[in-house]
Protein backbone atom coordinates (compact mmCIF):
# COMPACT_ATOMS: atom_id res chain seq x y z
CA UNK A 1 0.00 0.00 0.00
CA UNK A 2 1.29 3.51 -0.81
CA UNK A 3 1.99 5.71 2.20
CA UNK A 4 0.10 8.73 0.91
CA UNK A 5 -3.45 7.89 -0.22
CA UNK A 6 -5.29 9.76 -2.92
CA UNK A 7 -8.52 10.94 -1.21
CA UNK A 8 -11.63 10.27 -3.30
CA UNK A 9 -15.12 11.78 -3.40
CA UNK A 10 -18.16 10.16 -5.02
CA UNK A 11 -20.67 12.56 -6.66
CA UNK A 12 -24.39 12.59 -5.79
CA UNK A 13 -27.48 14.73 -6.52
CA UNK A 14 -30.77 15.14 -4.66
CA UNK A 15 -33.48 16.32 -7.02
CA UNK A 16 -36.79 15.25 -5.55
CA UNK A 17 -40.14 16.72 -6.67
CA UNK A 18 -42.86 17.24 -4.04
CA UNK A 19 -46.45 18.51 -3.89
CA UNK A 20 -46.97 20.12 -0.50
CA UNK A 21 -50.49 19.83 0.95
CA UNK A 22 -51.67 23.25 2.12
CA UNK A 23 -54.67 21.91 4.08
CA UNK A 24 -58.15 23.42 4.29
CA UNK A 25 -57.28 26.66 6.11
CA UNK A 26 -54.31 27.74 3.98
CA UNK A 27 -56.16 26.63 0.83
CA UNK A 28 -59.06 28.96 1.74
CA UNK A 29 -56.57 31.75 2.53
CA UNK A 30 -54.81 31.40 -0.84
CA UNK A 31 -58.08 31.04 -2.80
CA UNK A 32 -59.35 34.33 -1.25
CA UNK A 33 -56.21 35.98 -2.60
CA UNK A 34 -56.71 34.45 -6.05
CA UNK A 35 -60.48 34.96 -6.44
CA UNK A 36 -61.20 38.10 -4.42
CA UNK A 37 -57.84 39.83 -3.96
CA UNK A 38 -58.42 39.74 -0.20
CA UNK A 39 -56.12 38.85 2.71
CA UNK A 40 -57.90 36.84 5.37
CA UNK A 41 -56.65 35.90 8.82
CA UNK A 42 -57.98 33.86 11.70
CA UNK A 43 -58.63 35.30 15.15
CA UNK A 44 -58.15 33.41 18.39
CA UNK A 45 -61.30 33.73 20.51
CA UNK A 46 -59.26 33.37 23.70
CA UNK A 47 -56.18 35.63 23.29
CA UNK A 48 -57.68 37.77 20.47
CA UNK A 49 -54.53 37.51 18.34
CA UNK A 50 -55.16 37.93 14.62
CA UNK A 51 -53.00 35.45 12.72
CA UNK A 52 -52.09 36.19 9.08
CA UNK A 53 -51.66 34.13 6.94
CA UNK A 54 -54.58 32.25 8.46
CA UNK A 55 -53.81 29.27 10.67
CA UNK A 56 -56.29 26.66 11.91
CA UNK A 57 -55.16 26.74 15.55
CA UNK A 58 -53.67 29.03 18.18
CA UNK A 59 -50.44 27.47 19.39
CA UNK A 60 -50.57 29.34 22.72
CA UNK A 61 -54.21 28.84 23.80
CA UNK A 62 -54.17 25.52 21.96
CA UNK A 63 -57.67 25.75 20.53
CA UNK A 64 -59.00 25.44 17.00
CA UNK A 65 -59.66 28.83 15.38
CA UNK A 66 -60.37 27.58 11.88
CA UNK A 67 -63.85 29.11 11.67
CA UNK A 68 -63.11 32.63 12.94
CA UNK A 69 -62.10 34.48 9.78
CA UNK A 70 -61.29 38.20 9.68
CA UNK A 71 -60.42 40.38 6.66
CA UNK A 72 -57.27 42.50 6.77
CA UNK A 73 -56.63 45.73 4.83
CA UNK A 74 -54.04 45.55 2.00
CA UNK A 75 -51.66 47.81 3.93
CA UNK A 76 -49.26 47.56 6.83
CA UNK A 77 -45.67 48.22 7.89
CA UNK A 78 -42.13 46.82 7.53
CA UNK A 79 -41.58 44.67 10.65
CA UNK A 80 -38.12 43.42 9.64
CA UNK A 81 -35.94 43.56 6.51
CA UNK A 82 -32.50 43.02 5.05
CA UNK A 83 -30.82 43.90 1.77
CA UNK A 84 -29.30 40.77 0.23
CA UNK A 85 -26.20 41.49 -1.88
CA UNK A 86 -24.58 38.06 -2.27
CA UNK A 87 -25.68 35.28 -4.61
CA UNK A 88 -26.92 32.10 -2.90
CA UNK A 89 -27.24 29.01 -5.08
CA UNK A 90 -30.85 28.32 -6.07
CA UNK A 91 -32.01 31.71 -4.73
CA UNK A 92 -32.63 34.88 -6.79
CA UNK A 93 -29.88 37.08 -8.19
CA UNK A 94 -29.06 39.96 -5.81
CA UNK A 95 -29.68 42.70 -4.91
CA UNK A 96 -33.13 42.34 -3.35
CA UNK A 97 -34.82 43.12 -0.04
CA UNK A 98 -36.52 40.36 1.95
CA UNK A 99 -38.84 41.59 4.66
CA UNK A 100 -41.44 40.51 7.20
CA UNK A 101 -44.64 42.53 6.79
CA UNK A 102 -47.19 43.29 9.49
CA UNK A 103 -50.62 44.17 8.09
CA UNK A 104 -52.64 46.78 10.00
CA UNK A 105 -54.75 44.89 12.52
CA UNK A 106 -52.66 41.71 12.39
CA UNK A 107 -50.59 40.39 15.30
CA UNK A 108 -48.30 38.23 13.17
CA UNK A 109 -46.13 38.91 10.11
CA UNK A 110 -45.26 37.18 6.84
CA UNK A 111 -42.20 37.18 4.58
CA UNK A 112 -42.17 38.84 1.15
CA UNK A 113 -39.87 40.82 -1.13
CA UNK A 114 -40.04 44.56 -0.50
CA UNK A 115 -40.39 46.59 -3.72
CA UNK A 116 -40.49 50.30 -4.41
CA UNK A 117 -37.08 50.94 -2.82
CA UNK A 118 -34.11 52.38 -4.74
CA UNK A 119 -31.65 49.55 -4.04
CA UNK A 120 -28.67 51.68 -5.02
CA UNK A 121 -29.48 54.19 -2.26
CA UNK A 122 -27.35 52.83 0.57
CA UNK A 123 -28.60 55.53 2.96
CA UNK A 124 -31.95 53.69 2.83
CA UNK A 125 -30.95 50.07 2.31
CA UNK A 126 -28.06 50.08 4.82
CA UNK A 127 -29.84 51.85 7.65
CA UNK A 128 -32.43 50.88 10.24
CA UNK A 129 -34.85 53.65 9.15
CA UNK A 130 -36.91 51.36 6.87
CA UNK A 131 -38.28 49.62 9.99
CA UNK A 132 -41.88 50.60 10.65
CA UNK A 133 -42.30 52.33 7.27
CA UNK A 134 -45.76 51.93 5.62
CA UNK A 135 -46.31 49.46 2.76
CA UNK A 136 -49.23 48.49 0.55
CA UNK A 137 -50.10 45.26 -1.23
CA UNK A 138 -50.45 45.48 -5.01
CA UNK A 139 -52.36 42.51 -6.48
CA UNK A 140 -51.73 41.08 -9.94
CA UNK A 141 -54.55 41.10 -12.51
CA UNK A 142 -57.09 38.43 -11.61
CA UNK A 143 -56.24 36.32 -14.68
CA UNK A 144 -52.59 36.10 -13.62
CA UNK A 145 -53.21 35.00 -10.02
CA UNK A 146 -52.31 31.43 -9.06
CA UNK A 147 -53.42 31.20 -5.41
CA UNK A 148 -49.91 31.92 -4.16
CA UNK A 149 -48.33 34.55 -1.93
CA UNK A 150 -46.71 35.86 -5.12
CA UNK A 151 -50.17 36.92 -6.43
CA UNK A 152 -49.35 40.28 -4.87
CA UNK A 153 -46.26 42.33 -4.27
CA UNK A 154 -45.42 44.49 -1.28
CA UNK A 155 -44.55 48.08 -2.14
CA UNK A 156 -43.09 50.79 0.06
CA UNK A 157 -45.49 53.75 0.29
CA UNK A 158 -43.44 56.74 -0.91
CA UNK B 1 -32.53 16.95 39.34
CA UNK B 2 -33.23 13.29 40.00
CA UNK B 3 -29.62 12.10 40.21
CA UNK B 4 -26.34 14.01 40.03
CA UNK B 5 -24.69 13.99 36.60
CA UNK B 6 -21.24 15.11 35.42
CA UNK B 7 -19.22 15.28 32.22
CA UNK B 8 -16.15 13.03 32.50
CA UNK B 9 -14.69 13.24 29.00
CA UNK B 10 -14.82 15.11 25.71
CA UNK B 11 -13.54 14.43 22.19
CA UNK B 12 -13.41 16.51 19.04
CA UNK B 13 -12.17 16.23 15.49
CA UNK B 14 -10.26 19.06 13.86
CA UNK B 15 -12.89 21.11 12.03
CA UNK B 16 -12.41 22.11 8.38
CA UNK B 17 -14.41 23.00 5.27
CA UNK B 18 -13.76 19.49 3.99
CA UNK B 19 -12.31 16.52 5.86
CA UNK B 20 -11.47 14.52 2.75
CA UNK B 21 -9.41 12.18 4.94
CA UNK B 22 -12.39 10.94 6.95
CA UNK B 23 -15.66 9.29 5.89
CA UNK B 24 -18.74 10.33 7.91
CA UNK B 25 -18.44 7.37 10.26
CA UNK B 26 -14.63 7.83 10.52
CA UNK B 27 -15.33 11.32 11.79
CA UNK B 28 -17.76 10.05 14.44
CA UNK B 29 -15.32 7.28 15.41
CA UNK B 30 -12.54 9.82 15.89
CA UNK B 31 -14.61 12.09 18.17
CA UNK B 32 -16.13 9.16 20.08
CA UNK B 33 -12.84 7.37 20.72
CA UNK B 34 -11.17 10.62 21.78
CA UNK B 35 -13.97 11.23 24.33
CA UNK B 36 -13.64 7.68 25.69
CA UNK B 37 -9.83 8.06 25.85
CA UNK B 38 -10.21 11.39 27.65
CA UNK B 39 -12.44 9.69 30.25
CA UNK B 40 -10.24 6.58 30.40
CA UNK B 41 -13.22 4.40 29.40
CA UNK B 42 -13.89 1.79 26.71
CA UNK B 43 -16.99 0.83 24.72
CA UNK B 44 -17.79 -1.69 27.51
CA UNK B 45 -18.41 1.17 29.96
CA UNK B 46 -21.04 2.89 27.79
CA UNK B 47 -24.66 2.09 28.73
CA UNK B 48 -26.47 4.11 26.02
CA UNK B 49 -25.75 6.48 23.13
CA UNK B 50 -27.46 9.67 21.91
CA UNK B 51 -26.63 10.85 18.38
CA UNK B 52 -27.10 14.36 17.00
CA UNK B 53 -27.28 15.55 13.41
CA UNK B 54 -29.18 18.48 11.84
CA UNK B 55 -30.98 18.66 8.40
CA UNK B 56 -29.99 15.65 6.34
CA UNK B 57 -29.80 17.51 3.04
CA UNK B 58 -26.71 19.32 4.39
CA UNK B 59 -24.90 15.98 4.33
CA UNK B 60 -26.93 14.50 1.46
CA UNK B 61 -27.59 11.21 3.26
CA UNK B 62 -30.86 10.20 4.88
CA UNK B 63 -30.66 8.74 8.38
CA UNK B 64 -26.94 9.29 8.82
CA UNK B 65 -27.51 7.84 12.33
CA UNK B 66 -27.63 4.34 10.78
CA UNK B 67 -24.31 4.83 9.01
CA UNK B 68 -22.66 6.29 12.11
CA UNK B 69 -24.17 4.13 14.89
CA UNK B 70 -21.30 1.65 14.88
CA UNK B 71 -18.79 4.51 15.10
CA UNK B 72 -20.78 5.95 18.03
CA UNK B 73 -19.99 2.98 20.33
CA UNK B 74 -23.67 1.94 20.07
CA UNK B 75 -23.10 -1.75 19.18
CA UNK B 76 -25.58 -3.72 21.29
CA UNK B 77 -26.80 -0.66 23.21
CA UNK B 78 -29.83 1.67 23.24
CA UNK B 79 -29.44 4.42 20.61
CA UNK B 80 -31.50 7.46 19.65
CA UNK B 81 -31.11 10.44 17.37
CA UNK B 82 -32.03 13.98 18.45
CA UNK B 83 -32.52 16.89 16.05
CA UNK B 84 -33.38 20.53 16.85
CA UNK B 85 -31.43 22.28 14.06
CA UNK B 86 -28.52 24.33 15.36
CA UNK B 87 -29.50 23.41 18.93
CA UNK B 88 -29.15 19.68 18.12
CA UNK B 89 -25.96 19.24 20.13
CA UNK B 90 -27.49 21.00 23.15
CA UNK B 91 -30.71 18.98 22.99
CA UNK B 92 -28.81 15.71 22.46
CA UNK B 93 -26.56 16.44 25.47
CA UNK B 94 -29.60 17.22 27.63
CA UNK B 95 -31.19 13.94 26.49
CA UNK B 96 -27.99 12.08 27.47
CA UNK B 97 -27.88 13.81 30.87
CA UNK B 98 -31.58 12.95 31.42
CA UNK B 99 -30.72 9.29 30.72
CA UNK B 100 -28.19 9.36 33.56
CA UNK B 101 -30.34 11.48 35.90
CA UNK B 102 -33.19 8.99 35.50
CA UNK B 103 -31.16 6.33 37.28
CA UNK B 104 -31.55 3.85 34.43
CA UNK B 105 -28.07 4.40 32.93
CA UNK B 106 -24.72 5.18 34.60
CA UNK B 107 -22.58 6.20 31.62
CA UNK B 108 -24.12 7.74 28.48
CA UNK B 109 -22.20 8.98 25.47
CA UNK B 110 -23.49 11.73 23.20
CA UNK B 111 -21.91 12.30 19.81
CA UNK B 112 -22.97 14.81 17.16
CA UNK B 113 -21.68 15.46 13.66
CA UNK B 114 -22.25 17.32 10.41
CA UNK B 115 -20.64 17.57 7.00
CA UNK B 116 -21.66 21.03 5.82
CA UNK B 117 -18.97 21.08 3.14
CA UNK B 118 -20.38 18.21 1.04
CA UNK B 119 -22.88 20.48 -0.74
CA UNK B 120 -21.68 23.73 -2.34
CA UNK B 121 -24.15 26.14 -0.65
CA UNK B 122 -25.60 25.26 2.76
CA UNK B 123 -28.03 28.20 2.60
CA UNK B 124 -29.81 26.52 -0.31
CA UNK B 125 -30.57 23.64 2.07
CA UNK B 126 -31.44 25.98 4.92
CA UNK B 127 -33.96 27.80 2.69
CA UNK B 128 -35.90 24.53 2.80
CA UNK B 129 -36.42 24.63 6.56
CA UNK B 130 -39.19 27.21 6.01
CA UNK B 131 -42.88 26.45 5.51
CA UNK B 132 -43.32 25.39 1.86
CA UNK B 133 -46.74 26.83 0.92
CA UNK B 134 -46.36 30.41 2.24
CA UNK B 135 -42.78 31.22 3.16
CA UNK B 136 -39.86 29.41 1.56
CA UNK B 137 -40.25 31.02 -1.88
CA UNK B 138 -39.13 34.39 -0.48
CA UNK B 139 -35.44 33.50 -0.38
CA UNK B 140 -35.34 33.13 3.39
CA UNK B 141 -32.27 31.52 4.87
CA UNK B 142 -30.52 31.62 8.22
CA UNK B 143 -28.18 34.47 7.30
CA UNK B 144 -30.86 36.89 6.14
CA UNK B 145 -33.31 36.07 8.93
CA UNK B 146 -30.62 36.66 11.58
CA UNK B 147 -29.64 39.85 9.71
CA UNK B 148 -33.25 41.03 10.06
CA UNK B 149 -33.18 40.48 13.83
CA UNK B 150 -29.82 42.23 14.00
CA UNK B 151 -31.12 45.34 12.20
CA UNK B 152 -33.96 45.58 14.75
CA UNK B 153 -31.46 45.18 17.60
CA UNK B 154 -29.18 47.87 16.12
CA UNK B 155 -32.14 50.25 16.13
CA UNK B 156 -33.28 49.42 19.68
CA UNK B 157 -29.84 49.04 21.30
CA UNK B 158 -27.62 51.39 19.33
CA UNK B 159 -24.79 49.03 18.45
CA UNK B 160 -23.15 49.37 15.04
CA UNK B 161 -21.21 47.36 12.46
CA UNK B 162 -18.03 48.58 14.20
CA UNK B 163 -19.08 46.90 17.48
CA UNK B 164 -19.88 43.71 15.60
CA UNK B 165 -16.40 43.82 14.01
CA UNK B 166 -14.80 43.89 17.48
CA UNK B 167 -16.53 40.59 18.32
CA UNK B 168 -15.33 39.02 15.07
CA UNK B 169 -11.72 40.11 15.72
CA UNK B 170 -11.87 38.66 19.25
CA UNK B 171 -13.28 35.30 18.15
CA UNK B 172 -10.76 34.87 15.33
CA UNK B 173 -7.96 35.69 17.77
CA UNK B 174 -9.27 33.10 20.27
CA UNK B 175 -9.47 30.42 17.58
CA UNK B 176 -5.68 30.65 17.13
CA UNK B 177 -5.41 29.07 20.62
CA UNK B 178 -7.77 26.18 19.80
CA UNK B 179 -6.18 23.26 17.91
CA UNK B 180 -9.64 22.06 16.76
CA UNK B 181 -10.84 25.41 15.33
CA UNK B 182 -11.64 25.56 11.61
CA UNK B 183 -10.75 29.19 10.80
CA UNK B 184 -7.35 30.08 12.19
CA UNK B 185 -6.71 33.51 10.77
CA UNK B 186 -5.87 36.82 12.39
CA UNK B 187 -8.24 39.58 11.25
CA UNK B 188 -8.49 43.28 12.04
CA UNK B 189 -11.67 45.33 12.46
CA UNK B 190 -10.85 46.92 9.11
CA UNK B 191 -10.64 43.47 7.48
CA UNK B 192 -14.12 42.63 8.85
CA UNK B 193 -15.67 45.94 7.75
CA UNK B 194 -14.12 45.68 4.27
CA UNK B 195 -15.01 42.01 3.68
CA UNK B 196 -17.76 41.43 1.06
CA UNK B 197 -21.32 42.36 2.08
CA UNK B 198 -23.54 39.24 2.30
CA UNK B 199 -26.74 40.93 3.43
CA UNK B 200 -26.71 44.13 5.40
CA UNK B 201 -25.36 44.43 8.09
CA UNK B 202 -23.41 41.15 7.69
CA UNK B 203 -20.07 41.10 5.92
CA UNK B 204 -18.41 37.75 5.25
CA UNK B 205 -16.25 38.04 8.39
CA UNK B 206 -19.33 38.60 10.57
CA UNK B 207 -20.50 35.09 9.57
CA UNK B 208 -19.47 31.56 10.55
CA UNK B 209 -17.85 29.18 8.05
CA UNK B 210 -19.44 25.88 7.02
CA UNK B 211 -17.53 23.03 8.59
CA UNK B 212 -17.13 19.26 8.66
CA UNK B 213 -16.60 17.73 12.07
CA UNK B 214 -17.84 15.75 15.07
CA UNK B 215 -17.81 16.14 18.84
CA UNK B 216 -18.52 13.66 21.65
CA UNK B 217 -19.12 14.02 25.39
CA UNK B 218 -19.38 11.34 28.10
CA UNK B 219 -21.87 11.85 30.95
CA UNK B 220 -21.67 9.75 34.15
CA UNK B 221 -23.69 9.41 37.35
CA UNK B 222 -22.43 11.10 40.54
CA UNK B 223 -20.40 8.46 42.40
CA UNK B 224 -19.09 6.97 39.20
CA UNK B 225 -18.08 10.37 37.82
CA UNK B 226 -15.85 11.00 40.85
CA UNK B 227 -14.02 7.72 40.17
CA UNK B 228 -13.69 8.29 36.41
CA UNK B 229 -12.49 11.91 36.32
CA UNK B 230 -10.01 13.79 38.49
CA UNK B 231 -12.15 16.93 38.04
CA UNK B 232 -15.62 16.13 36.67
CA UNK B 233 -17.66 19.01 35.18
CA UNK B 234 -20.90 18.80 37.16
CA UNK B 235 -24.20 19.60 35.47
CA UNK B 236 -25.60 22.22 37.85
CA UNK B 237 -28.51 23.30 35.68
CA UNK B 238 -29.85 22.60 32.21
CA UNK B 239 -32.93 23.70 30.31
CA UNK B 240 -34.47 23.89 26.85
CA UNK B 241 -37.22 26.13 25.47
CA UNK B 242 -39.22 26.17 22.24
CA UNK B 243 -39.91 29.72 21.06
CA UNK B 244 -42.55 30.07 18.35
CA UNK B 245 -42.82 33.47 16.73
CA UNK B 246 -42.68 35.41 13.49
CA UNK B 247 -40.23 38.35 13.28
CA UNK B 248 -41.96 41.59 14.29
CA UNK B 249 -45.15 40.00 15.60
CA UNK B 250 -46.96 41.70 18.49
CA UNK B 251 -44.75 41.59 21.58
CA UNK B 252 -41.62 40.35 19.74
CA UNK B 253 -38.50 42.28 20.70
CA UNK B 254 -36.34 40.67 18.01
CA UNK B 255 -34.41 38.90 20.77
CA UNK B 256 -33.90 35.14 21.06
CA UNK B 257 -35.79 33.69 24.04
CA UNK B 258 -33.73 33.92 27.24
CA UNK B 259 -35.86 31.37 29.07
CA UNK B 260 -33.53 28.38 28.62
CA UNK B 261 -30.63 30.23 30.25
CA UNK B 262 -32.84 31.71 32.98
CA UNK B 263 -34.28 28.28 33.82
CA UNK B 264 -30.79 26.75 33.89
CA UNK B 265 -29.56 29.58 36.18
CA UNK B 266 -32.46 28.95 38.57
CA UNK B 267 -31.66 25.26 38.80
CA UNK B 268 -27.94 26.02 39.27
CA UNK B 269 -28.58 28.63 41.98
CA UNK B 270 -27.17 31.45 39.85
CA UNK B 271 -28.74 34.82 40.51
CA UNK B 272 -25.90 37.05 39.27
CA UNK B 273 -24.33 35.43 36.20
CA UNK B 274 -21.79 38.24 35.75
CA UNK B 275 -20.28 37.41 39.18
CA UNK B 276 -20.96 33.67 39.33
CA UNK B 277 -20.05 32.52 35.79
CA UNK B 278 -16.39 32.85 34.76
CA UNK B 279 -16.59 31.74 31.12
CA UNK B 280 -19.31 31.46 28.45
CA UNK B 281 -19.36 29.26 25.36
CA UNK B 282 -22.37 30.80 23.62
CA UNK B 283 -23.97 29.79 20.34
CA UNK B 284 -23.34 32.82 18.16
CA UNK B 285 -22.63 32.04 14.49
CA UNK B 286 -22.89 35.77 13.69
CA UNK B 287 -20.99 38.58 15.41
CA UNK B 288 -24.17 40.46 16.36
CA UNK B 289 -25.59 37.47 18.23
CA UNK B 290 -22.86 37.59 20.85
CA UNK B 291 -23.60 41.28 21.53
CA UNK B 292 -27.30 40.45 21.86
CA UNK B 293 -26.45 37.57 24.22
CA UNK B 294 -24.63 39.89 26.66
CA UNK B 295 -28.06 41.22 27.58
CA UNK B 296 -30.02 38.07 26.79
CA UNK B 297 -27.94 35.94 29.16
CA UNK B 298 -28.24 38.69 31.80
CA UNK B 299 -24.61 39.80 31.85
CA UNK B 300 -25.78 43.41 31.45
CA UNK B 301 -28.72 45.74 31.02
CA UNK B 302 -29.84 46.55 27.49
CA UNK B 303 -28.32 50.04 27.69
CA UNK B 304 -24.85 48.60 28.40
CA UNK B 305 -24.23 46.46 25.29
CA UNK B 306 -22.24 49.15 23.48
CA UNK B 307 -20.19 49.94 26.60
CA UNK B 308 -19.35 46.25 27.14
CA UNK B 309 -18.36 45.75 23.49
CA UNK B 310 -16.05 48.78 23.58
CA UNK B 311 -14.50 47.64 26.89
CA UNK B 312 -13.65 44.17 25.51
CA UNK B 313 -15.96 42.52 28.07
CA UNK B 314 -15.82 39.08 26.40
CA UNK B 315 -12.10 39.04 25.46
CA UNK B 316 -9.72 36.47 26.97
CA UNK B 317 -8.47 39.06 29.46
CA UNK B 318 -11.86 40.80 29.70
CA UNK B 319 -14.29 40.60 32.60
CA UNK B 320 -16.01 37.37 31.45
CA UNK B 321 -14.42 35.62 28.46
CA UNK B 322 -16.94 34.59 25.80
CA UNK B 323 -16.00 31.68 23.47
CA UNK B 324 -12.28 31.14 24.25
CA UNK B 325 -12.50 28.39 21.58
CA UNK B 326 -13.19 30.95 18.85
CA UNK B 327 -16.81 29.85 18.99
CA UNK B 328 -19.28 29.16 16.23
CA UNK B 329 -17.86 32.05 14.16
CA UNK B 330 -14.72 29.96 13.63
CA UNK B 331 -16.16 26.37 13.44
CA UNK B 332 -19.71 25.38 12.55
CA UNK B 333 -20.43 21.70 11.84
CA UNK B 334 -24.11 22.50 12.47
CA UNK B 335 -25.43 19.37 14.25
CA UNK B 336 -22.32 19.20 16.45
CA UNK B 337 -21.93 22.92 17.13
CA UNK B 338 -24.05 23.23 20.30
CA UNK B 339 -22.37 20.11 21.70
CA UNK B 340 -18.97 21.71 21.06
CA UNK B 341 -20.12 24.59 23.29
CA UNK B 342 -20.81 22.07 26.09
CA UNK B 343 -17.54 20.20 25.49
CA UNK B 344 -15.57 23.47 25.56
CA UNK B 345 -17.38 24.62 28.74
CA UNK B 346 -16.53 21.24 30.32
CA UNK B 347 -12.89 21.60 29.21
CA UNK B 348 -12.76 24.98 30.99
CA UNK B 349 -14.22 23.53 34.22
CA UNK B 350 -11.91 20.50 34.08
CA UNK B 351 -8.88 22.76 33.49
CA UNK B 352 -7.93 21.08 30.22
CA UNK B 353 -8.06 24.19 28.02
CA UNK B 354 -4.28 24.56 27.56
CA UNK B 355 -3.68 27.77 25.56
CA UNK B 356 -7.38 28.72 25.69
CA UNK B 357 -7.83 27.99 29.43
CA UNK B 358 -9.49 30.73 31.49
CA UNK B 359 -8.06 30.85 35.02
CA UNK B 360 -10.21 30.29 38.10
CA UNK B 361 -13.28 28.79 36.38
CA UNK B 362 -15.86 27.66 38.94
CA UNK B 363 -18.89 27.82 36.65
CA UNK B 364 -19.16 27.78 32.86
CA UNK B 365 -22.21 28.37 30.67
CA UNK B 366 -22.88 26.69 27.31
CA UNK B 367 -25.82 27.65 25.09
CA UNK B 368 -27.42 26.37 21.91
CA UNK B 369 -29.75 27.97 19.39
CA UNK B 370 -31.51 26.27 16.50
CA UNK B 371 -34.35 26.70 14.06
CA UNK B 372 -35.45 30.16 13.00
CA UNK B 373 -38.29 32.57 13.64
CA UNK B 374 -40.81 32.53 10.80
CA UNK B 375 -44.17 31.19 9.64
CA UNK B 376 -44.47 27.49 10.44
CA UNK B 377 -41.13 27.63 12.21
CA UNK B 378 -39.67 27.68 15.71
CA UNK B 379 -36.48 28.57 17.52
CA UNK B 380 -35.03 26.07 19.96
CA UNK B 381 -32.69 27.21 22.70
CA UNK B 382 -30.71 25.17 25.20
CA UNK B 383 -28.50 26.11 28.15
CA UNK B 384 -26.26 24.11 30.48
CA UNK B 385 -24.39 25.40 33.52
CA UNK B 386 -21.36 23.26 34.38
CA UNK B 387 -19.41 23.67 37.63
CA UNK B 388 -16.41 22.41 39.56
CA UNK B 389 -18.51 21.79 42.66
CA UNK B 390 -21.99 20.40 42.86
Amino acid sequence: MPEKTELLTVPGVWNLPYNYSAGETISKFLIEIRDNGRIMGTKCSKCNRVIVPARSYCERCFISIKDSWVELPPKGTVAAFTLVTMKFEGLPDPPYIVAFIKLDGADTTFPHYLTGVDLSDTSVTRDTALLGKPVRLVFKDKKDRQARMTDFRVELVP
Amino acid sequence: MARKVAIVGTGQTKYATRRFDLSADDMVFEATSRALDDAGLTIKDVDAVVFGMAPEALDGVNCMDKWCSGASAAYGKPFMRVHTGGATGGSAAIAAAYHVASGLFDVVLVVAMERVGETPDAQRVLNRIYEPTLASEFALNIINVVAMGTIRAMKSHGFTEQHMALISVKNHLNALNNPFAHLQIRVTAEDVLKSPLVCWPFKLLDCCPRSDGACAVVFAAGDKAKKIARVPAWVKGMAAVTDIKVPGETGDTGWISADAALNAYKRAGIDNPRRQIQVVECYSPFSSMELMLYENLKFCESSEIVKLAEAGFGEMNGEVPFTPSGGVMCSNPIGATALIRIAEAAIQVMGKGEKRQVHGVKNALATGTGGSPGIGSASFTTAMVLGRDI
